[in-house]
């Protein structure tokens, strides 16, 4: 599939897009816009080891000056597509020449994803994790079935180069888990989800970015989970959902009821630090028969990414008793402006993502 | 006529220019290159303090989340690294490396890993009873390599399709071995035979960051 800006961005998206920052007004150089949905990936990114605040920054004000030149890689399938890399970040923008009187001419920063690494897209999916000699090692999964009962679903621990790596994730997850559950370690089951195959993709293959078709790893965990259901598996799994991993699992659980199972009966849910909506989550898991309780959810205030998800999303409340407020009071999470209200109030990009870091890093008690 | 093959060749970082590790160990100085900052930063409780007393047990405790300290041996942190590989200027995969220490203890047999013999049974009988399960581990195919004046057991745990690993041990003291635990990551597709050229090119890099491991008796 490929990607094409005006199918992946309407012209009413295009006039909520904001100035990164008060350089990139078009005064010097061409306007750079970017889309203020981006926020909590910005937010994500810039608390990952992928890169640093000061950098990204630089490099999306760059464009205004280097859009479309020599170091950017180009969409085949569109000429205005455009690409360029910053550390373990990909910033994915276009050039708009001429939009008529409605909306103005320059960069249009459509996404922020996190680098592709060579080893990470071969290794998605599911993979028995074994405890030899001290260490966790990933072992692929053929029959796509779990065998043990402690699942993971994650995107893993991030790397200095971007991408996660399924190595230190598999260790760092094991220990993690079996921590939390104050037991003995043993085998899990591990289905990773790297980050660069959460979001759909398009045609920016090289030779070694390979990369998987989009609602692959989706569907992959949605039969794994449909193969538990149908006894393929020995016993109730315990799965331990945190950072992208959330998302894959929101995405496989709508595609359950289309896949005729209805109601998940032999698995449990655990989530931690989550880079998706809990409201979501909790609607999607209701619709298969399980109730997430706030005692199943657990934030930490040092996973800015997560609660950047989750205070930039209306519907955070739905998980919770009670209202908004309520749940602002009870954790004391500051709040994210949200996409409307960035709009609203005429807001730099740069300058508010930094109002809401500063909140994120004084509204926890 | 005989086939010429092109020897594969990695460029990796230049070891000796690698952050350097030191730990103080009960009867030596234990010296090896590598950035373990990321691991030790998400996960500080995990790995020791660089001046460890091995023999002090309430000491060492703390660092044995899911062992005991009377179980027939255990394992303790020293670092994590991870260093990349590049192929004709592209990345091309990656290098983990563990560093840690096994305490043999309460083995039949094995009362001094200095012995050559002892640390070979020793390390048998723990290949024995983690691998009991698994039908299709390659290893453990034991050879004793010397490394810049190091003597080395070395040991293949690759177990079915996963990334190939390989573990090497050298004695400290009568109970305690460095075990140096290397996994080769993102070269091929996950699951596919590993090409024996590569396994060479990555062996020598290990090989190359063995040599600089320093182990010197303490006055």
């Amino acid at each position: 599939m490929a990607v094409n800006f005006f199918k992946r961005v309407t012209p009413s998206e295009l006039k909520a897009y904001i100035p990164f920052n008060r350089n990139t007004r078009g005064t010097s150089g061409r306007a750079v816009y970017i889309n203020p949905a981006l926020l909590p990936r910005y937010i994500e990114l810039i608390n990952s080891k992928a890169t640093n605040q000061m950098r990204l920054d630089a490099a999306i004000q760059g464009l205004r000056a280097l859009a479309g030149g020599f170091t950017s890689d180009s969409n085949n399938n569109n000429a205005f597509c455009h690409r360029t890399q910053v550390d373990g970040v990909e910033i994915f923008y276009s050039i708009l020449q001429d939009l008529g009187p409605t909306n103005k001419s320059g960069i249009y920063v459509t996404d922020l994803r996190v680098k592709a690494l060579n080893g990470s897209p071969h290794s998605a999916g599911l993979h028995l994790a074994q405890l030899r000699q001290g260490s966790w090692t990933p072992n692929p999964v053929e029959n796509n079935t779990p065998t043990t009962y402690f699942g993971a679903i994650t995107g893993g621990v991030d790397s200095k180069s971007g991408d996660a790596s399924i190595m230190i994730t598999c260790n760092s997850t094991g220990k993690r888990m079996f921590k939390k559950l104050g037991c003995r370690p043993v085998d899990y089951d591990l289905f990773f989800t790297p980050s660069s195959q959460v979001t759909t993709e398009g045609t920016w293959t090289t030779a070694t970015q390979k990369r998987l078709p989009t609602g692959y790893l989706p569907r992959k965990l949605a039969d794994a989970m449909i193969k538990v259901e149908k006894k393929n598996h020995v016993g109730m799994i315990k799965w331990d959902v945190s950072d992208q991993g959330a998302q894959i699992l929101l995405q496989a659980l709508k595609l359950l009821p289309t896949l005729g199972m209805t109601k998940l009966e032999r698995q449990s849910f655990e989530v931690s630090n989550p880079y998706a909506p809990i409201g979501s989550l909790k609607l999607a898991l209701k619709s298969v028969g399980y109730e997430l309780t706030p005692e199943m959810v657990n934030l930490q205030s040092q996973s800015r990414g997560s609660i950047a998800h989750q205070t930039h999303t209306m519907d955070i409340g739905l998980a919770f008793k009670g209202n908004r407020n309520s749940l602002d009071k009870s954790v004391g999470i500051a709040q994210v402006p949200n996409a409307l209200n960035i709009k609203s109030h005429n807001a730099i990009f740069s300058e508010t993502a930094n109002k809401a870091l500063k909140g994120l890093t004084q509204g926890w008690s | 006529m005989g086939t010429t093959r092109n020897k594969v060749e990695l460029t990796i970082p230049c070891i000796p220019t690698l952050p350097i590790n030191s730990f103080e160990l009960p009867d030596a100085n234990l010296c090896f290159r590598g950035d373990s900052s990321h691991a030790i930063e998400s996960d500080p409780d995990d790995f020791v303090s660089y001046n460890i007393d091995l023999n002090n047990d309430d000491y060492i405790s703390q660092y044995l989340f899911f062992n005991k300290i009377d179980d027939k041996y255990f394992y303790l942190n020293l670092a994590q690294i991870e260093f990349n590989a590049e192929q004709l200027g592209k990345s091309c995969g990656n290098f983990h490396i563990a560093v840690k220490i096994v305490r043999a203890q309460h083995i039949d047999g094995v009362d001094d890993l200095r012995d050559k013999n002892q640390l070979l049974k020793a390390q048998s009988y723990i290949f024995a009873e983690e691998y009991k399960n698994d039908s299709n581990v390659q290893g453990p195919d034991f050879k004793f390599v010397d490394i810049n004046g190091m003597g080395y057991l070395s040991e293949n745990a690759t177990v079915g399709k996963a990334y190939p690993r390989h573990i090497f041990f050298c004695a400290i003291d009568h109970r305690h071995a460095l075990m140096i635990d290397v996994t080769f990551e993102g070269f091929i597709p996950m699951g596919s035979p590993f090409p024996p050229d590569l396994h060479e090119a990555c062996m020598d890099v290990v090989k190359d960051f063995l040599s600089h491991i320093e182990l010197s008796p303490r006055d």
